[in-house]
C-alpha cells in the first residue's frame, strides 16, 4: 500500500513581481514534489536555486503563482494543516525580551496546548536541547548556537507530524551539528516526516532518505541516497555543475 | 578627505532614498501650500499666512526630517553591521561619525531648498494676488495660480517619478526628491521677485540652523541608544529648546515689511556652531567608547 | 482563545520590558503633576481646575495617543521586518487573531495610562468629585435643511448675494445655507418676548438657562430680561460675561411634552442670539466623578480607533511610513474641524471651495479620532451623556476596530516580505 502523502507539489511556479506587477525573478519553475509520511526528505541546491521559496510556499507564507500545493491533502494556509507542522527557519528570529521558557510557552499557546502540557513539554524540550540551566534568561543575550537550540525546541513544542528545517545546522559547531543530526534521525524513527534544506551535503547524506536537487527553480535530479551510486557531493556537482573559477582581477596578480 | 566624502555621499543618497524622507518633504510642501485654506485670507493676510506656513514647515518638518533620517541611518549602520565594513577600511571613528553628519546635512539641504522654493512661490503669488485684490476691491483668492502651480509641481513631480520608475527603472524616491526640487526651483522663475527673495531667504537660511543642531544631536543619541529611544531623546530636546527657536521673531520681522539685519544670521551661526560642535564631540566620544560588531 | 491570549501576553511583555513604557508612564505622571505648577492661571481654584483638565489631562491624553498609535503602527511592521511574524504565521493561528491580540494588548496599556492620568486628576485638591454637572438641552428647531429651503429665495433676492453664487446650482446653495444655519441670528427687540421649545425632561435638581447674548453694536452693553419656564423664573441683568448661566427659581411643572422657555427683553436695545448655539437649558445630572469616568471612556474609545487604524497600517506598510501616516492622520483629525468650522464657502472662489471641500472630507474621515469634546464638556461641567458614550463605545470599541483588524488580517498575508 502506498504511504500517505504529506506534501504534494504539482507544477508549482513562483514569480516575484515589483510594484508595477512586472516579473522580477522566477524563483520556482514547474516544480513537482511529493513527500510520504515518515520520510526524511532533503531539498538541496546552490544559493538562489529556490529552496527557501519552495519551503515558504509549502508553509503557506508565500502563495504560488501557478500549480498546486497540498499539505496533508489540505491547503497550506488552512488552520488544520498548520496544526500539524513545525518550522525552523534559517535564522532563529526570536523575541529578544522573552526568556527561553517563555518563548516555548508562547509557541505552545499558539499551538493551543493547555498549561500543564505546555509546561511539561517546555521542560522536556529545554532539557533535550541542553538549555534547562538558562531557561529563565532572556534569549536576546544568547549566543547564535543557543538561540538556534531554542528555535529548534520551539518548532517541536506542538509535536508536529511534519517538521520543516531550513538549514538546521547553520551557525552550529561540529558537536552541536552532530547532536541535531542525531535528533533528526531519532524523530524520523518515531514516524515524524521531515523536510530539510542544507548546504552541507554530508549532513544531508547522513540524515536524508531521499533528496531532490533544484537549480534555477527547477528539479534537476531526485533519488534515494542509497541509489545515487556515488557520493552525494559528486552527484550534486554532476547535476548542478562545477561552478566557475574566479578570474583574479589583474591588479591583484 | 576622499573617505569622508564617500561616506557623506552614501549617507545623503541613503536618506534621499528613504520613503519617510519623501513623505516629510511632501508634507512640508503641502503645509506651505495648503495651510491658508483657513479663513484668514479674508482680511488680506494670505501673504502672511503663506510666509508663516512655509517657514514653520521648514523649521518643524526640517527638524523632524533631520532627526528621523539621521537616527535611522546611524542605527542601520550599527545594527546591520555595515559600520564594521567601513571601520575595516582604515576610516577612523571620528571621520565616520562626522561624515555621517555631513551626509545627513546635505540631504537636509535638498529638503530645505525644496520647501523654501515652494514657499517663496506661494508667498510671492499671494503678495501679487493681494495687490490685485486691493486694486479691484475683491477678496484675494487663496488658491491663486501660484498655489495651483505649486500643487501641480508636487503631484507632477511624484507622478513623473512613478513614470520614470515604471519605464526606466529609476529609483522612485530618489527621482521624486530630485524632481520636486527641480520643479520648485523652475517654478520660481515666473514668480521670482528679487526683493522678496532678499528678505525671505536669509530668514529661511537661519531657520535651517536648528535642524543642523538636531542632526548632530540625534546622530550622537543614535550612537548610544536604539531608534525609539534616540528619537524620543531628540523629541525631548526639541520640546526643551522650542522657546529658543525664535521662529516668531523672524516671521514678525518679515510681517512688518522689514528684512533681517545682517548681524542676526551671523550671530545665529555663532550661537549654533558650538552646539553642533558639542554634539559632534559627544557623538565621536560615544562611538569611540562603544563596541561595534556585537551580535 | 489560547492563541489570542498568548499574543496579548507577548505584546504586553514587549511593552512592560521596554524602556518606552516606563518613559511614557513617567511623562504622564510628570505632565499631570508638574505642568499645573508651570502654567500661569488666574489664581483662582476654578482657573487651576481648568488648567488641570484643559492642559494636563488633554496633554497627557495626546502623549498617550501619539505614543500608542506609533507603537501600534510599529507592532506588526517591526515583527515582519525582523522576520518573527513568519514564525507566528506558520502556527495554527488566524491572521485576525494576530492583529486582534496586538490591538487588545495595546488597548490595555493605553487604558492603564489614561486611568493613571484620570486617577492623578482626582487626587488634585481642586477636583471635587461631587461637584454637579448638567445635561445640556438644545431648543427644538426646524432642521437646517428646512431652514435653508426657507432662506433660499430670500437669499437669492438679496442684492448683496455675489453673482457667482447666483449662478450656482440650487442644491449646492441650499447645502451651503444649511452649513451656515447654526450661525443664523435671531433678534429680540425691546419689550418683545421670544419663545423656544425644549424637549421634555425630568428636573431632578437645579435648572439653569445658559445664554450668550450680543447687542447689535456692542457685546458689553447691559442686557436685562426675564426668563420663564413653566412657573419658574430667572432674572438676567447687566451681563458682562460672554456666557452666562441664569438659575431658574420656582416650580417647574411636570407636564409631559415640549417645554416652552420664554425670554422677555426688558433692556434698552435689541438683542441678538443664535438659537442653535447660544441658548441652552442646563438640567442637573450627576457629579464630576461619574462625568470624569464617562469622559475617560470616550477618550479610551478615541484611542481604540487610533490603535486599530495604526495596526491596519502596520500590517501593510513599513514601520516608518506607517508611523508617519498615523501621526499625520491624528494631526489632520485635530486640525480639520477648525478648518471646517472657520471656513466660509460663500466668500470664496471656486478654487477655495475645492480646498474647503477637501478639508470637509478630511474632517469626516478623521472624525472618530478627532474629537476632544468630552474634555471640553468635563471642563464646562456639562454631562457627557450616557447615550453618547454608548454610541461611541459601539462604534469606536466595536465597529471601527473590527473593520480595521479585519483589513489588517487581509493585509498580513499579502505582504510578500512576510516570508
Amino acid at each position: 500500500m502506498e504511504a500517505e502523502k504529506v506534501i504534494e507539489l504539482a507544477g508549482v511556479e513562483k514569480t516575484f513581481r515589483d510594484f508595477w506587477l512586472r516579473p522580477t525573478v522566477k524563483a520556482v519553475d514547474g516544480l513537482d514534489l511529493s513527500v510520504a509520511r515518515g520520510e526524511v526528505f532533503g531539498l538541496l541546491g546552490p544559493n538562489g536555486s529556490g529552496k527557501s521559496t519552495t519551503i515558504k510556499m509549502i508553509l503557506g507564507l508565500l502563495g504560488p503563482s501557478a500549480g498546486s500545493i497540498r499539505l496533508f491533502g489540505l491547503s497550506p494556509r488552512s488552520i488544520e494543516a498548520r496544526k500539524r507542522i513545525g518550522y525552523l527557519p534559517e535564522l532563529s528570529y526570536l523575541h529578544p525580551f522573552l526568556t527561553a521558557s517563555e518563548t516555548l510557552h508562547y509557541y505552545a499557546g499558539l499551538c493551543g496546548l493547555d498549561r500543564t502540557t505546555a509546561r511539561s513539554r517546555a521542560t522536556q524540550l529545554l532539557e533535550m536541547v541542553g538549555l534547562e540551566e538558562v531557561a529563565g534568561r532572556a534569549v536576546g543575550g544568547f549566543s547564535k548556537g543557543m538561540a538556534r537550540r531554542v528555535a529548534l525546541a520551539s518548532s517541536l513544542i506542538g509535536k508536529p507530524e511534519l517538521l520543516v528545517l531550513d538549514e538546521p545546522t547553520s551557525g552550529l559547531d561540529p558537536v552541536s551539528t552532530n547532536e541535531v543530526k542525531t535528533l533528526v534521525k531519532t524523530l524520523a524513527r518515531g514516524g515524524m516526516t521531515i523536510l530539510m534544506t542544507s548546504h552541507l551535503l554530508a549532513d544531508a547524506e547522513d540524515v536524508c532518505g531521499r533528496v531532490m536537487i533544484v537549480n534555477h527553480g527547477k528539479a534537476v535530479a531526485e533519488g534515494r541516497i542509497g541509489e545515487i551510486g556515488s557520493s552525494l557531493n559528486e552527484f550534486f556537482l554532476a547535476k548542478v555543475g562545477e561552478g566557475r573559477d574566479f578570474k583574479v582581477a589583474p591588479f591583484l596578480q | 578627505m576622499r573617505k569622508f566624502f564617500a561616506i557623506a555621499r552614501a549617507t545623503a543618497l541613503e536618506m534621499a532614498c528613504e520613503p519617510l524622507a519623501l513623505l516629510l518633504t511632501l508634507s512640508a510642501m503641502a503645509l506651505a501650500v495648503l495651510t491658508p485654506v483657513m479663513h484668514y485670507h479674508q482680511f488680506g493676510e494670505a501673504s502672511r499666512m503663506a510666509r508663516d506656513a512655509g517657514l514653520s514647515a521648514l523649521l518643524v518638518f526640517g527638524i523632524a526630517y533631520g532627526v528621523f533620517c539621521t537616527v535611522k541611518s546611524i542605527r542601520r549602520e550599527i545594527d546591520s553591521g555595515t559600520i564594521e565594513m567601513a571601520l575595516a577600511h582604515s576610516v577612523s571613528r571620528a571621520q565616520f561619525f562626522l561624515a555621517k553628519i555631513a551626509g545627513a546635512a546635505i540631504a537636509y539641504f535638498v529638503f530645505a531648498a525644496t520647501v523654501a522654493s515652494v514657499s517663496l512661490i506661494v508667498v510671492n503669488g499671494a503678495e501679487i494676488g493681494g495687490r490685485i485684490a486691493k486694486r479691484t476691491g475683491d477678496v484675494a483668492a487663496v488658491f491663486g495660480p501660484s498655489r495651483v502651480f505649486a500643487l501641480v509641481a508636487m503631484v507632477g513631480g511624484v507622478a513623473f517619478a512613478a513614470v520614470l520608475n515604471r519605464f526606466c527603472r529609476f529609483r522612485f524616491t530618489l527621482s521624486a526628491t530630485v524632481l520636486l526640487l527641480g520643479l520648485s526651483v523652475v517654478g520660481l522663475v515666473p514668480y521670482f521677485d528679487a526683493k522678496l527673495a532678499a528678505r525671505f531667504l536669509p530668514v529661511a537660511a537661519e531657520l535651517t540652523l536648528p535642524a543642523l543642531v538636531f542632526i548632530a544631536a540625534s546622530a550622537a543619541f543614535a550612537v548610544r541608544w536604539r531608534e525609539n529611544a534616540a528619537t524620543t531623546a531628540a523629541g525631548g530636546l526639541f520640546l526643551a529648546a522650542m522657546p529658543l527657536l525664535g521662529n516668531y521673531y523672524l516671521s514678525d520681522v518679515l510681517s512688518k515689511g522689514g528684512s533681517l539685519p545682517l548681524w542676526h544670521p551671523a550671530l545665529a551661526v555663532l550661537a549654533t556652531l558650538p552646539s553642533i560642535a558639542a554634539f559632534a564631540w559627544l557623538g565621536v566620544s560615544l562611538l569611540e567608547g562603544r563596541d561595534v560588531g556585537g551580535t | 482563545m489560547k492563541a489570542l491570549w498568548q499574543i496579548v501576553k507577548l505584546e504586553l511583555l514587549a511593552n512592560f520590558r521596554s524602556r518606552s513604557f516606563y518613559l511614557l508612564t513617567a511623562a504622564v505622571v510628570l505632565w499631570m503633576t508638574a505642568l499645573p505648577a508651570f502654567v500661569k492661571s488666574d489664581g483662582t481654584s476654578e482657573g487651576a481646575r481648568q488648567i488641570c483638565i484643559h492642559y494636563s489631562l488633554a496633554g497627557a491624553f495626546a502623549m498617550v495617543l501619539m505614543a500608542l498609535a506609533g507603537a501600534a503602527a510599529g507592532s506588526l511592521s517591526r515583527e515582519r521586518a525582523a522576520k518573527r511574524l513568519q514564525l507566528t504565521a506558520v502556527r495554527p493561528v488566524r491572521f485576525f487573531t494576530i492583529a486582534a491580540g496586538r490591538y487588545l494588548a495595546l488597548m490595555l496599556v493605553g487604558t492603564m495610562q489614561i486611568a493613571l492620568a484620570g486617577g492623578i486628576l482626582t487626587l488634585k485638591s481642586d477636583m471635587d468629585l461631587s461637584r454637579p454637572c448638567d445635561h445640556l438641552l438644545s431648543p427644538v428647531l426646524p432642521s437646517v435643511w428646512e431652514e435653508a429651503e426657507a432662506m433660499y429665495s430670500v437669499y437669492m433676492q438679496d442684492e448683496e448675494t455675489p453673482e457667482e453664487v447666483r449662478k450656482m446650482d440650487k442644491r449646492e446653495v441650499i447645502r451651503l445655507l444649511a452649513a451656515k444655519a447654526p450661525d443664523h441670528y435671531q433678534t429680540v427687540a425691546t419689550n418683545e418676548t421670544a419663545r423656544w421649545f425644549f424637549p421634555d425632561f425630568v428636573p431632578s435638581g437645579a435648572v439653569k438657562v445658559q445664554l450668550r447674548f450680543t447687542n447689535t453694536y456692542d457685546t458689553r452693553e447691559d442686557v436685562c430680561g426675564l426668563f420663564r419656564l413653566g412657573c419658574a423664573e430667572g432674572v438676567v441683568s447687566n451681563i458682562t460675561q460672554a456666557v452666562a448661566k441664569v438659575p431658574l427659581a420656582g416650580m417647574i411643572d411636570q407636564v409631559v411634552g415640549e417645554r416652552v422657555l420664554e425670554f422677555a427683553n426688558q433692556g434698552g436695545g435689541s438683542l441678538m442670539l443664535r438659537p442653535r448655539r447660544d441658548i441652552k437649558l442646563l438640567v442637573e445630572a450627576d457629579g464630576f466623578g461619574w462625568n470624569l469616568v464617562r469622559a475617560l471612556l470616550e477618550l479610551t474609545a478615541i484611542l481604540s480607533v487610533a490603535i486599530a487604524f495604526a495596526i491596519f497600517l502596520g500590517a501593510g506598510l513599513s514601520r516608518s511610513v506607517a508611523v508617519f501616516t498615523v501621526v499625520a492622520f491624528l494631526v489632520l483629525a485635530l486640525v480639520s474641524p477648525a478648518v471646517v468650522e472657520e471656513s466660509d464657502e460663500f466668500a470664496s472662489n471656486k478654487y477655495d471651495r475645492i480646498g474647503i471641500r477637501l478639508a470637509r472630507v478630511a474632517e469626516k474621515i478623521t472624525r472618530p479620532a478627532g474629537s476632544l469634546a468630552p474634555l471640553e464638556k468635563l471642563a464646562g461641567d456639562i454631562c457627557v451623556e450616557k447615550s453618547e458614550v454608548a454610541k461611541t463605545i459601539l462604534l469606536d470599541f466595536a465597529v471601527y476596530p473590527l473593520v480595521f483588524i479585519f483589513l489588517a488580517a487581509l493585509a498580513i498575508p499579502r505582504k510578500q516580505d512576510l516570508a
